[in-house]
Parts: structure tokens; C-alpha cells; sequence
């Protein structure tokens, strides 16, 4: 076989043939091709292009799938209706026990039609595919696929479909040159030098119309280095209300479209990572790596939990957001030092707690989704970088005192805009859920363990630690908020118990990484931080865990500039 | 180092056991991760069978707990608890048990030790179909049919459980039924309490 065959499969087709062989991967199914064959004769090169897919809910034996004639007539019918200018080019089918090879009944098959034909052969199991086209003349060639939008295929196949809900990370080490005369005109033009804030570390968390404003304005500031993390997907709507990407984010994860932006457009040196990932799944250990954290998350229960981790570590927070207020915008900012007297939920209550955990996004309620933000958002984002930039050039001398700002709307004549900024400051200590436990003077215990190993382990090392010599522990998930266990509603675990006699705890695989848990005793209550170590299997991909979200595929650099690393 | 934790679940079965009567054998033990109890009751009339087989309660390890020499409960949510038998995963067969063996709660009261275990006794023993229960709360499975099939076959199943188990006829009066757990309840923890 010699390669003169090019397949050129769009997307979709990619997106489709997950579904459609993880929707069982029991059991062998099979689509049909829809797109275009084309020829060059001067080279005798075939170009073939994948459109569409074809499938229907059957599903074959474990070892067998028929393409039957019915399903063929289908497919027929469908393309006739929705692409009067595509053809039927082939079909795929999945292996459901073995690698993808193609065996016996697959090349009687594709002797069955003497016309060119792509034909491909997917194994879920091994995650490997095989691909094969045959001319008229029952010549087989071997194929250079090729996805549309440049990805590699081979990272494609074998992974879960649900590809919301697998985190995936990606770093873009973007370098930028000046010489010394740009330098010392850059210096001019800033209060700060250029490079004073080029080994600061920031987390933004969320990155919608305030995430893209605040990550603009800190990547122009110079801050050397960004994390964004974010859940969900760039759609349309998106679009008009974030000010950093572009059209080719639409249906691509927040974070590393965001990432990629920043890398692309970023004048100063700029190392940003983006994490597609629920921020509970990531841990409280997590933000111990950071300066600052900007927290412009649309759910309460969210920053409360961001807050809560940010208290537990010491890291400022700053959290904002927007909202709508007798048919106008109103917006806070809360700025939390690192060594703040106040947590949120002091600042709050946590009335609001329960209806808002189970609203993770505003993607999930796009009815509720304000309108059109981006003028009003800028106002909060503007305030939030000056604090943020403040904070990290260490221009805030008081590490304890909080402030909260509500900025509404003007445009309501002088008395009323005269009040549009409030400023509340919150100096003197308060007890919540959080200071009841947490003595911000006292370290905290940390552990080491290994998931693989039976809990009887964990349990010695809390009996050392704490030395109550009872016969269970319990890491209570719950006071938490949000981490992911909390949620799996199929059986619900609010408490795990860590007993002398207990064995494997398959759960453990489902919790952070690093994080802070609250353990009670019989004599008393606890805070300690366990940092979980192996046991993880990322093909498999358990929840939460920022091992699978640090291990993912590679993604495409930006090419507009030399890119280390 | 007192395991307190199956202490007071074990008196927690013997109590549901002493209400049900004595044909019916109990056994508690932890579940292979640690995280649940599970209660074992053998001798219990399976549904639309002759033979007699198993019944499982499986709820949280922290269900009942003892901080600073009080022993305390912890309500539990209708995910954290499970009704299996013959084995564990196969649903307890009663039309408030969900296929997945987790109950659908009635308006009864959760927030007591003493309601958790009456809870226990009023599902073994099916006196919490009633009319309104198939009706207003409509059924979780379809394992015994639904609306008035459901009463009619509950009502069979708790004919058959009265008349294998013979239990205390107190238990068709849910506040009898209470009085009676308490006392028994109390009674018991205090005696534990006084080795702390």
C-alpha cells in the first residue's frame, strides 16, 4: 500500500464516532460516511472528505455488526434530505474485544461494492482505530487522516466522550523581546516596572465576560504567569461578551481558548495555563501555588468555597461579580487579604447555599444568563485589577482588614450617583463556620497517602497525629461544600470513615488531589490536609483529581511567536 | 477503644429485631469499604416466594457516632441508605424502594434515632403502603405494581410478614410504635454510656 490517499475528516464526523462507539462499547455498532471523493489525475492522489456520519441507535453482537439493507436506505434518505451535494463514502465500525484489525468479514465486506470507499475500523477498548481506502478496482491504499481543525487523531480515539466532565490542561510559554531603549519606554509608561510582576503567580477562576477582562488586563500588566480555570464551553453567545476570544473558541472549553488567546496576544513574557475543570475537582491544595486568586465566578456557592480554600492557605482573594437589580446593573467586588479577619460566608450568610450548589454555571440556565454585560463588566474588572495589582506590588500594607464594594449603574441623576460606589470594610474578627474550626495562628497537619493502600494506613497516621485511639475518623465532605463526591446523589457518602480494620477505599480515586479536609474525632474536631499519591488511573478517569487534569493531551501552540517549552 | 459506632447499631437491630420477633435473625457488619453498616435480617418471607431469605439495611458507618461522650445521629438522606435482599444490590421488593434499593421517604419524621428505626420496622413490615403512599406519593419502582395493584400486593407481602415473623402488633400504630423505640432506645444507650 503507498500513501495516496488523503482524509479530510471534519469535526463533527471525530465527535460522532465517539459517540457512537462509547455509547456501548460492549457491544460492535457502526456508522456510515457521508462526504466527498475526489481524484487528481495527474498525481493519482485520492482526496477523500468526511462530512457527516450516519448512525442509528443498533448495536451489533460483541464480536459482530451487520451494515443491514434497511440501514443502508436510511442513510441513503438522510443524505438525499440534508446534503444534496455528499455521497455515501464508506462506513466505520467499532471492535468491541479486540484491537482494531480488519478481519475476514470486513474485507468481504468491502469486496461486497465496486466503487471507492473509505472504510475504517475503531476499537474502544484499545483505544486504537485502523483506516483503509479501496478504489474501483479493488486497489486498498493506506490513509493520512487528518482532523480539520489540525488536532492529532491518535489522541482522539480511546478517551471518554463526556469530554465536559474529563479536566484536560495545556501551558502556552509565550517569550516576548525587548531591547533595552523599548524597555526603559515601557518603564515610563507604567507606575511598576515592566518586570516586577513577571514572577507572580495568579489563578483566575471563571472565565467569562470578567474572567476575559481581568486575564486581558493581567496579562497586559505583566504578570508573568496566569492559570485560568473554567467548566464550561464557549458557545455563540458567548461570543459578543468576552473580549479576548474570537469566533474559533465557539464550542471549545473557556480555559484553554482563553489560554491560547492570552498566548497569542500577550506582549510581555507570559506563561498561562489553561485547566478545563470544575474548580472543586482541583482541591483547596491547588491554590497554595498562588499570589492572588481572582475569583469572577457567577455562582456564590463557588467563590464561597474559593474563599474558604484562599482563607485555609492565606492567598488574597478578590471575588466580583454582576448582577441585575430593578432592571439595572449592580456588581460587587469583595478583596480579601491574605491574613482577612472575615470569610465570605460572614459576609453573606449562607442562606443562599443550598439553591446555589445545585446551580454550578450559568451555562446550565441560560434563561437566567444576564443580558449583554461587557460595558458594565469592564467597570468591575477595572476595580478588581487595580486592587489585584496592588496587592501583588505589596502597595496594601493591612493584611487583615476586608473590603466589599457595590457598584450600581449610573444614569440615575446626582443623588442617586453619587451613591453608585459603596465601600463596606470589615476590620474587626467574626466567627463563621470556618473560624470555628480554623485557627489561622496553627499550622496545619499535613499526610501523605497512598490511595492504593487500605485506609487502616490513613487511620494510623491520623491516630499519630491526633491521638484520640478511637476506632474511626471520619472526613466530613460536607463542610467542604462542594467537592465532587458530595454530588454523586446515586450513593451519596456525606462522611468517609477511616477505621482501624478497613481495607481499599475505591472513593479515595474520586477526591482531590491536595486538599483540606475536616476530620472528626470523638473528642474533637480537626482540620488536615492530605495530599493523595498514586492509585490513579487517567485513562479511566476518575473525578477530581488534578493528576488526570495535569496528564492530557497536547494541544496546538500558538505560532505567532517563538514559544518555549 | 470501644467501636461505638456498630455498638449502637447493633442496638439498633436488636431493637428492630425485639419488634419483629424473634424468627428473624439479625447480623451487622461493615461494608468491604468501611463507609456503610450493613443490617442483615435472615428469615424474612421473600416476596412472591415461599422460601424465607435475607433483607439488608445498608446506611452510612456515621449514621450513629458518639462525640465527646454523647452519642449522637445523624439523619439520613434517602441516597445514603439502602434496602436490598436475597443480596446486596438486588431491591428490597416493597413500592417505595427504588430499583437501586434506595427508599422513597414517607412524611414520617427523620430527625430521631428512634424514627430511623421505626423507619426500618415500617418498611420489613410494609405498614407504610397505605392508600395515600401509592397514590399522592405514587410508587418508586414497579416491582410490586402501582397505585391500587401496589396496596393489594403490599398487603399481601405484610400478611405474609405478620404471619412468618409474628411480629408486635404495635407496629401498625406508628405512635405506639415510637414510644415503644425510645423507651427501648434510651434504655439501651444508657447502659452504654455508663462504660464511656
Amino acid at each position: 500500500m503507498s500513501h495516496q490517499v488523503n482524509v479530510l475528516m471534519d469535526r463533527q464526523v471525530l465527535e460522532k464516532i465517539n459517540l457512537l462507539i462509547h455509547q456501548d462499547p460492549s457491544h460492535e455498532c457502526g456508522g456510515i460516511f457521508i462526504g466527498n471523493i475526489s481524484k487528481d489525475e495527474i498525481t493519482g492522489t485520492y482526496t477523500v472528505h468526511l462530512h457527516d456520519l450516519y448512525y442509528e441507535d443498533r448495536k451489533g453482537s460483541r464480536s459482530t455488526f451487520e451494515f443491514t439493507t434497511d440501514y443502508l436506505m436510511n442513510a441513503v434518505k438522510y443524505v438525499k434530505k440534508h446534503y444534496p451535494h455528499y455521497h455515501i463514502v464508506g462506513n466505520v465500525h467499532s471492535h468491541a474485544q479486540f484491537d482494531a484489525f480488519w478481519s475476514s468479514q470486513d474485507v468481504e465486506m468491502m469486496q461486497q461494492s465496486r466503487d471507492n470507499s473509505f472504510y475504517m475500523v475503531v476499537s474502544c477498548r484499545y483505544g486504537t482505530w485502523n483506516a483503509v481506502f479501496k478504489d474501483m478496482d479493488f486497489h486498498y491504499y493506506a490513509c493520512q487522516v487528518s482532523i480539520a481543525d489540525d488536532q492529532a487523531l491518535d489522541h482522539l480515539f480511546g478517551k471518554r466522550i463526556e469530554r465536559k466532565e474529563a479536566p484536560t490542561k495545556v501551558t502556552y510559554r509565550t517569550q516576548r523581546h525587548y531591547s533595552d531603549v523599548q524597555k526603559r519606554e515601557l518603564d515610563k509608561r507604567f507606575l511598576h516596572s515592566v518586570t516586577e510582576l513577571s514572577d507572580k503567580k495568579v489563578l483566575i477562576i471563571g472565565a467569562g465576560t470578567i474572567g476575559n477582562l481581568l486575564s486581558e488586563y493581567a496579562m497586559q500588566a505583566g504578570i508573568g504567569h496566569l492559570c485560568i480555570v473554567d467548566k464550561d464551553d464557549y458557545h455563540y453567545w458567548n461570543l459578543p461578551r468576552s473580549s479576548m476570544i474570537d469566533e474559533h473558541a465557539q464550542e471549545k472549553h473557556k480555559a484553554l481558548a482563553l489560554a491560547k488567546a492570552l498566548s497569542e496576544k500577550c506582549y510581555f513574557p507570559l506563561e498561562v495555563t489553561g485547566i478545563h475543570a470544575d474548580i472543586c475537582a482541583l482541591g483547596w491544595g491547588f491554590f497554595e501555588d498562588f499570589d492572588l486568586i481572582l475569583s469572577p465566578v457567577d455562582n456564590a456557592a463557588i467563590r464561597q468555597y474559593v474563599d474558604r480554600g484562599c482563607k485555609l492557605y492565606h492567598i488574597p482573594h478578590i471575588t466580583c461579580g454582576t448582577g441585575i437589580v430593578d432592571g439595572d446593573f449592580t456588581g460587587n467586588i469583595l478583596f480579601f487579604p491574605e491574613n482577612a479577619v472575615v470569610d465570605l460566608e460572614y459576609i453573606w450568610g449562607n442562606g443562599y447555599r443550598q439553591r446555589l450548589e445545585e446551580r454550578r454555571s450559568c451555562a446550565d440556565i441560560a434563561e437566567e444568563t444576564q443580558a449583554q454585560v461587557m460595558s458594565f463588566s469592564s467597570q468591575i474588572a477595572g476595580m478588581s485589577i487595580d486592587l489585584a495589582l496592588k496587592v501583588l506590588l505589596g502597595q496594601i500594607s493591612d493584611d487583615k482588614t476586608v473590603y466589599k464594594y457595590i457598584l450600581n449603574a449610573l444614569g440615575h441623576g446626582y443623588a442617586r450617583d453619587k451613591v453608585a460606589l459603596r465601600t463596606f470594610k470589615y476590620s474587626q474578627p467574626h466567627q463563621s463556620e470556618l473560624y470555628e474550626i480554623f485557627d489561622p495562628q496553627q499550622p496545619i497537619a499535613k499526610i501523605r497517602f497512598d490511595r492504593s493502600l487500605p485506609k487502616r494506613y490513613l487511620w494510623e497516621k491520623l491516630n499519630i497525629l491526633f491521638k484520640e485511639n478511637i476506632y474511626s475518623y471520619r472526613l466530613n465532605l460536607e463542610w467542604s461544600l462542594n467537592i465532587p463526591i458530595a454530588y454523586d446523589y446515586a450513593n451519596a457518602l456525606a462522611k468517609i470513615e477511616v477505621s482501624m480494620n478497613s481495607g481499599v477505599d475505591a472513593i479515595f480515586d474520586r477526591l482531590p488531589d491536595r486538599h483540606i479536609y475536616y476530620v472528626e474525632g470523638e473528642k474533637g474536631e480537626y482540620l488536615v490536609e492530605i495530599t493523595f499519591e498514586g492509585g490513579v488511573n487517567d485513562e479511566t478517569g476518575h473525578k477530581g483529581s488534578i493528576k488526570r487534569a495535569s496528564g492530557m493531551q497536547s494541544m496546538p501552540l500558538p505560532r505567532k511567536r517563538r514559544i518555549c517549552d | 477503644m470501644r467501636d461505638y459506632a456498630m455498638d449502637l447499631a447493633n442496638i439498633a437491630a436488636s431493637i428492630v429485631n425485639d419488634v419483629m420477633g424473634s424468627n428473624l435473625k439479625v447480623k451487622n457488619s461493615y461494608s468491604s469499604d468501611g463507609n456503610h453498616i450493613i443490617m442483615e435480617f435472615d428469615g424474612y418471607p421473600l416476596y412472591k416466594s415461599r422460601r424465607k431469605g435475607k433483607a439488608f439495611v445498608q446506611f452510612p458507618r456515621s449514621t450513629f457516632y458518639v462525640r465527646k461522650k454523647d452519642i449522637c445521629f445523624a439523619p439520613v438522606q434517602q441516597a445514603q441508605c439502602h434496602y436490598y435482599q436475597e443480596q446486596l444490590g438486588k431491591q428490597f421488593a416493597h413500592p417505595h424502594v427504588y430499583n437501586d434499593g434506595h427508599p422513597c421517604w414517607d412524611n414520617s419524621k427523620r430527625e430521631r434515632a428512634t424514627d430511623f428505626i421505626a423507619n426500618i420496622v415500617e418498611t420489613l413490615s410494609l405498614q407504610n403502603v397505605t392508600r395515600d403512599s401509592v397514590n399522592i406519593g405514587h410508587c418508586a419502582s414497579g416491582i410490586m405494581g402501582v397505585s391500587t395493584e401496589a396496596l393489594k400486593n403490599a398487603k399481601t407481602q405484610q400478611q405474609a410478614v405478620i404471619k412468618a415473623l409474628k411480629p408486635k402488633t404495635m407496629i401498625s400504630d406508628r405512635r405506639k410504635l415510637e414510644s415503644y423505640i425510645n423507651k427501648r432506645w434510651c434504655a439501651k444507650i444508657t447502659y452504654l454510656t455508663r462504660d464511656m
